[in-house]
């Protein structure tokens, strides 16, 4: 039954338009770019928002690091 | 005839005569963005935070930017220890404690930090660029150096790019007021210190970021960190308790000298079509030799009101193992004759962010552009996090933002 599931699953996401938007690889010229240009496409899209909640997820969680190297620690509470 | 050719060959002349425009006349020389934070937590911690990030084009092959964070907390934190007991309190503390003194589960505190950062970017062509970065963060009870340099190569036709990236922090720890730090795995009331405590990092960072197609740019991060020196929090503590887990005793917290942490993040955004709302996923594993282990999951969907308005809709789970020296408490009859230093193990934290945990995070943020290179984001969000066994098992945060960036 999980089998048939996970089969309907994969069958459905494979099918589906996103999963085709994503996953098709295709040459990018210099004049395609303007989409990736944007801001909301950049790593990360807001880097105002990113650098707020890498300090508070970095004083309330346990883990940190994976997007950069450097910056100011704290002895936060 | 001739006459349009001569006018085409003046122009097409008059085209390759001219000097590339430089990067100064194509962008706008200076961005300055600033932003305001207000964070809330229910009967908790409360932060204000300023910053502001001002990036300009300093040459062809050069850019600054120099960020400065202005905090102030206050507030309580959970100290550590269990809010049954049978001491009395000579006065709350966690920002000042006090020779002689105890601790109740929750420590009062207040603090303030200002942190600068300068990150200059030289490009050395179209597909080679190094950033350094130096850093450094003040608190009453804190401060951290740091200085690395990230860099970066892209290949010929730009789809893949390959990112490699060193920093070096050495932190420096005290209790406020002093330059001192409680003896590890020390009783609290005997007020026991040593002198400030230091610790030194390294952090590198290796990725790949890949251009699917012109609607889709997928990124890999390895990171990994090797931390040394001293790494408790000096105003933690945990509560020694009878076998009706009532407090009768409380010791200073120890955690080991040393950690290494890795992680593994894959950030993807996508352009859908034909709505040209954009899709941010993003998911990191971490794990350290403290043995905590978490899965990050963050996803932000951009949905385009018009040309100049649009609503992101942010969801972010994470769920942690805990620590293996993590211990909400220390269970010892009080009638045992031994000394408790001499039953305690080398490590213990009662530090709740040590602990098994999950957190959700739940927020929308309305981004409009205005006129004169203008763009203007504000964001709400709503945070919750449930602990496995620490004292206080819950904690709600808000999270106000607003932030302005102006192009000059």
């Amino acid at each position: 039954m999980h089998r048939m599931v996970l089969f309907l699953l994969i069958s459905t996401c494979s099918g589906c338009s996103l999963w085709q938007g994503i996953t098709a690889l295709e040459p990018v010229k210099p004049w395609q770019r303007d989409m990736l240009a944007q801001d909301g496409m950049q790593l990360p899209p807001d880097k105002m928002q990113a650098f707020t909640d890498d300090h508070i997820y970095f004083s309330k969680e346990a883990s940190t690091g994976g997007s950069g190297v450097g910056g100011g620690g704290c002895g936060c509470n | 005839m001739k006459n349009i050719r001569q006018r085409l060959s003046l122009a097409t002349c008059g085209l390759l005569s001219q000097h590339g425009a430089s990067a100064t006349e194509i962008d706008n020389a200076w961005v300055i963005d600033s932003s305001a934070v207000y964070y809330s937590e229910d009967e908790r911690v409360t932060v204000y935070k300023i910053i502001e990030d001002v990036k300009g084009i300093v040459s062809n092959a050069d850019t600054a930017n120099l960020k400065v964070v202005f905090d102030t907390m206050s507030g309580s934190t959970p100290s550590g220890s269990v809010k049954k007991t049978n001491l009395t309190f000579t006065g709350a503390s966690g920002g000042s404690i006090s020779s002689g003194g105890q601790t109740s589960s929750l420590a009062k505190f207040d603090d303030t930090r200002v942190a600068v950062s300068l990150d200059w970017n030289h490009e050395f062509d179209r597909l080679h660029n190094i950033t350094y970065n130096g850093a450094f963060s003040v608190e009453n009870d804190y401060r951290s150096f740091s200085g690395g340099a990230t860099f970066k190569k892209s290949s010929e036709d730009r789809v893949l790019e390959f990112t490699f990236g060193l920093a070096a922090t050495s932190d420096e720890i005290f209790v406020v007021g002093t330059k001192a730090t409680p003896v590890p795995l020390s009783d609290v009331s005997k007020g026991l210190s040593y002198g400030s405590g230091t610790k030194n990092t390294v952090e590198l960072i290796a990725g790949l970021t890949y251009v699917i197609n012109k609607r889709t740019i997928a990124q890999l991060n390895i990171a990994g960190a090797s931390v040394k020196g001293y790494m408790n929090d000096p105003y933690k503590i945990f509560s020694i308790v009878d076998t009706n887990d009532i407090e009768y005793d409380q010791y200073y917290e120890a955690r080991p000298n040393s950690r290494t942490r890795t992680s593994l993040t894959f950030n993807l955004n996508h352009q859908l079509y034909p709505e040209n709302h954009i899709l941010n996923f993003s998911y990191r594993y971490f794990t350290d030799d403290w043995d905590i282990k978490s899965h990050t999951l963050d996803v932000l969907y951009r949905v385009n009101l018009s040309a100049q308005t649009h609503l992101v809709p942010h969801f972010r789970f994470y769920k942690q193992s805990r620590a293996y020296f993590y211990s909400n408490s220390f269970t010892r009859p009080p009638t045992d004759p031994n000394p408790v230093s001499s039953a305690l193990p080398e490590y213990v934290s009662a530090d709740y962010r040590l602990d098994d945990m999950q957190s959700l995070t739940a927020g929308l943020t309305l981004g409009q552009y205005l006129a004169s290179d203008g763009k203007l984001r504000s964001r709400i969000e709503f945070i919750h996090q449930s602990f496995e066994h620490s004292e206080y098992n819950t904690l709600n945060a808000w999270v106000f933002q607003m932030s302005y960036e102006k192009k000059f």
